[in-house]
């Protein structure tokens, strides 16, 4: 391996050395604002088996990428909103953007979910090198696997054996890094098939309730059990819940379950996507399953929660976000009692309940 | 005494993980999420969804079992599993796949409790016997404060294995309240680690963010009220600021990281004073936060009171901590006796027993 000293004058010359490496399919190790990485061609499938016989047991992880900004990202990844955001604001900068792939690079690259993490090093050396090289390399740290995060070329070199010191072909030695903790990293794929404010459920004939304060949720809740409770125990009872951020999608659930003599506190099913309470109307035991969608990438996630059985006498089930699997649990709802719900809020604490029972 | 080596399954929610453990020591510890386990072991398949625990069970054990280096699976001394609390079908896969290890190999199951689990994660030590957390000798009673995407409890802890349930979340967790937060500001999941990335250069005074339940009078919290009163505030910014609002994402997220460490600080130090622990120790996802940490630090060091965090990576979701919390039990000899009958339980508490154990 060529080790070459990075001095204030000599960035031309060692911007033109990596570009002959790298266009060669070689490995070159460069320092980055965050610790050295180790860059090869990401579209050239060679250069991408060369890395991943020096990573030797990583072969298990995706690879992310370096590059100069958004328009080049776009020509890699799907860039949603949230991306965006984070392009324009916050790089280049320590931060791995993780959003869908094109399938435009070589095997290995991508994850296996087709996702692509992206980097723009706040470091102007390699912002200079990638855009004379106009592709993006590799951007995962120098390392050899589970071995301690490089910030000098002799931490590489001391933790790597012989044979992966020889795959390796330059060196960029710009000293002793200061030791910052690796990037970030964020998934905005989560945004792909939904926005904060997606729009309401559907109805062929709604009807409204008007609720005022939480007592008039409360009522609401009454109300609505009243109309359903004959087929407690006998049909499955499911509730689809729409409605923005801080619409009271858990309240409603809370009142539901005290109706419901359920003991336990009624918290958010966000992270667990399911909790279940046991609780009893009359004599007949049920189960209280709130579910969550917000946290799924696909409707189909709803498989992980066993949906044939979650959608059976005696549950009852509540649904939040649940424009997001309605078309998708159709399926199993068919013998189920339906009531779909709207909650817009109207105010700081009344609410409009715009429902339907199927 | 003979070492005990325990190899631990954990699938409580998104990821499945595996560790090994020589009495209280990691030799290894496998999380799915941090491994793309479907190229190493099963290929390519169309809708991958994340959260397919019967798909990576067996890379996963696999891969924590040969990075132990214990190379024969006679080796074990026993097989630990996390019965809940969690999502029932994904609690189901490692509970089966830990009742035919125990089967096949003819070794005892162990039965853990996932919040034990968080309770018990600075407990753990490396493979040459340094403790993650920097501590010397446990001393008991003590506090435990677990704040992830799903649960934000205060559990006192009599020993090792006598638990007490004394404050909780009324409705949203910390966590989930960071990634909702984060969603608001176009930043990306999980909400965590980029919110406490941009926090590093904002102003936390910045944006008054209530804190909400301060007063009332137990050490229950609430994050639902803070998640709308950012909703509401971001919506006024950004319709106030247009292009601007990027600039103040820095300041709006240090300021809402710093109402978030209130909130729990404010109930963590009343339960304090009024108990007399003799250290606190802290677990879950958001005991990544480096504010959280130091601010909890600082605050309790008035008090007298130590604070210890786990290793980063012992922070979030993780079987090592099944492990340790399994080898208590084992050394107690709290083994599964009936394993025909032992199952799942989707909804338990840290003070929950099982039937055996009463």
């Amino acid at each position: 391996m060529k080790i070459l000293r990075l001095t204030k004058n000599n960035q031309k010359e060692i911007i033109h050395q990596a570009i002959e490496v790298l266009a060669a399919g070689g490995l070159v190790i460069y320092p980055t604002e965050t610790c050295y990485g180790i860059g090869a061609d990401a579209t050239s499938q060679a250069a991408i088996d060369k890395l991943l016989s020096y990573k030797t047991k990583r072969k298990d992880k995706a690879l992310s990428i370096a590059l100069t900004d958004k328009t080049m990202a776009a020509k890699y990844v799907e860039i949603n909103k949230t991306a965006k955001n984070i392009y324009d604001n916050f790089l280049p900068g320590p931060i791995t953007v993780v959003s869908r792939g094109k399938h435009k690079l070589a095997e290995g690259v991508e994850s296996s979910m087709g996702t692509q993490g992206v980097r723009i090093p706040n470091y102007q050396l390699i912002l200079d090198l990638l855009k004379e090289y106009k592709k993006p390399i590799t951007a995962t740290s120098a390392n050899a696997s589970y071995k301690k995060t490089p910030y000098s070329i002799a931490d590489i070199l001391d933790n790597t054996s012989k044979k992966q010191q020889a795959l390796l072909d330059l060196a960029i030695d710009a000293g002793r890094l200061p030791k910052r903790k690796p990037s970030t990293v964020v998934d905005t794929t989560l945004d792909n098939i939904y926005i904060l404010r997606e729009g309401s459920m559907d109805f062929k004939s709604e009807t409204v309730f008007l609720a005022q304060d939480l007592k008039g949720t409360e009522n609401f809740v009454e109300k609505i059990f009243s109309k359903v409770q004959k087929q407690v125990g006998k049909k499955a009872i499911v509730f689809l819940l729409q409605g923005d951020l801080g619409a009271g999608k858990t309240h409603f659930t809370k009142y539901l379950a005290k109706k419901l003599k359920v003991k336990d506190m009624v918290v958010s099913p966000t992270f667990t996507l399911c909790r279940e309470y046991k609780g009893h109307f009359g004599r007949k035991s049920i189960l209280l399953k709130h579910i969550d969608s917000y946290r799924f990438y696909e409707a189909s996630e709803i498989e992980a929660l066993d949906p044939k059985d979650l959608f059976q006498a005696p549950n009852i089930v509540v649904v939040e976000w649940a424009n997001k699997v309605k078309e998708y649990i159709d399926q199993y709802l068919q013998k189920a009692v339906v009531v779909k719900i709207n909650i817009v809020v109207t105010g700081e604490t009344s609410r409009r309940f715009e429902y339907e029972i199927e | 005494m003979k070492p005990v080596y325990i190899l631990a399954i954990d699938t409580s929610c998104d990821d499945t993980s595996v560790a090994v453990l020589k009495n209280d020591r990691v030799l290894s510890n496998i999380v799915s999420s941090q491994l793309d386990i479907h190229r190493e072991w099963g290929g390519v398949v169309p809708n991958l969804a994340r959260r397919e625990h019967e798909k990576m069970i067996d890379g996963c054990v696999k891969v924590a079992f040969k990075r132990s280096a214990l190379k024969d699976m006679k080796k074990l001394t026993a097989i630990a599993v996390t019965y809940g609390p969690g999502l029932a079908p994904a609690l189901q896969v490692g509970v089966t796949k830990a009742k035919d290890l125990a089967e096949e190999l003819k070794l005892p199951l162990i039965a853990v409790n996932h919040m034990e689990g968080h309770t018990l994660s600075t407990f753990l030590k490396s493979k040459e016997g340094k403790n993650y957390a920097g501590m010397k000798k446990p001393k008991f009673p003590f506090m435990a404060v677990c704040v992830s995407g799903g649960h934000t409890e205060i559990i006192w802890v009599e020993k090792i294995g006598s638990y007490k349930l004394i404050g909780q979340t009324v409705d949203d967790a910390a966590g989930e309240a960071f990634d909702k937060v984060a969603r608001m500001l176009e930043l990306g999941y999980p909400g965590g680690p980029i919110i406490s990335k941009l926090a590093e250069t904002g102003d936390p005074q910045r944006y008054p963010l209530p804190r909400p339940m301060k007063d009332s009078h137990d050490y229950n919290f609430s994050f639902s009220g803070l998640k709308t009163a950012c909703l509401y505030n971001t919506n006024d910014l950004r319709e106030k600021l247009g292009k601007k609002f990027a600039t103040i994402i820095p300041d709006y997220c240090a300021s809402f990281q710093e109402a978030v460490v209130d909130s729990l600080l404010i109930k963590v130090q009343k339960a304090a004073k009024k108990l007399g622990p003799k250290m606190i120790v802290i677990g879950g996802g958001v005991s990544a936060n480096n504010r959280l940490r130091s601010k909890f630090r600082a605050s309790l060091k008035d008090l007298g009171i130590p604070v210890y965090a786990p290793s980063k990576k012992m922070c979030t979701d993780n079987a090592a901590m099944i492990a340790i919390a399994a080898y208590y039990k084992f050394l107690r000899g709290e083994i599964v006796k009936d394993r025909i009958h032992f199952q799942r339980d989707p909804s338990i508490t840290i003070e929950t027993l099982r039937s055996e154990e009463k």
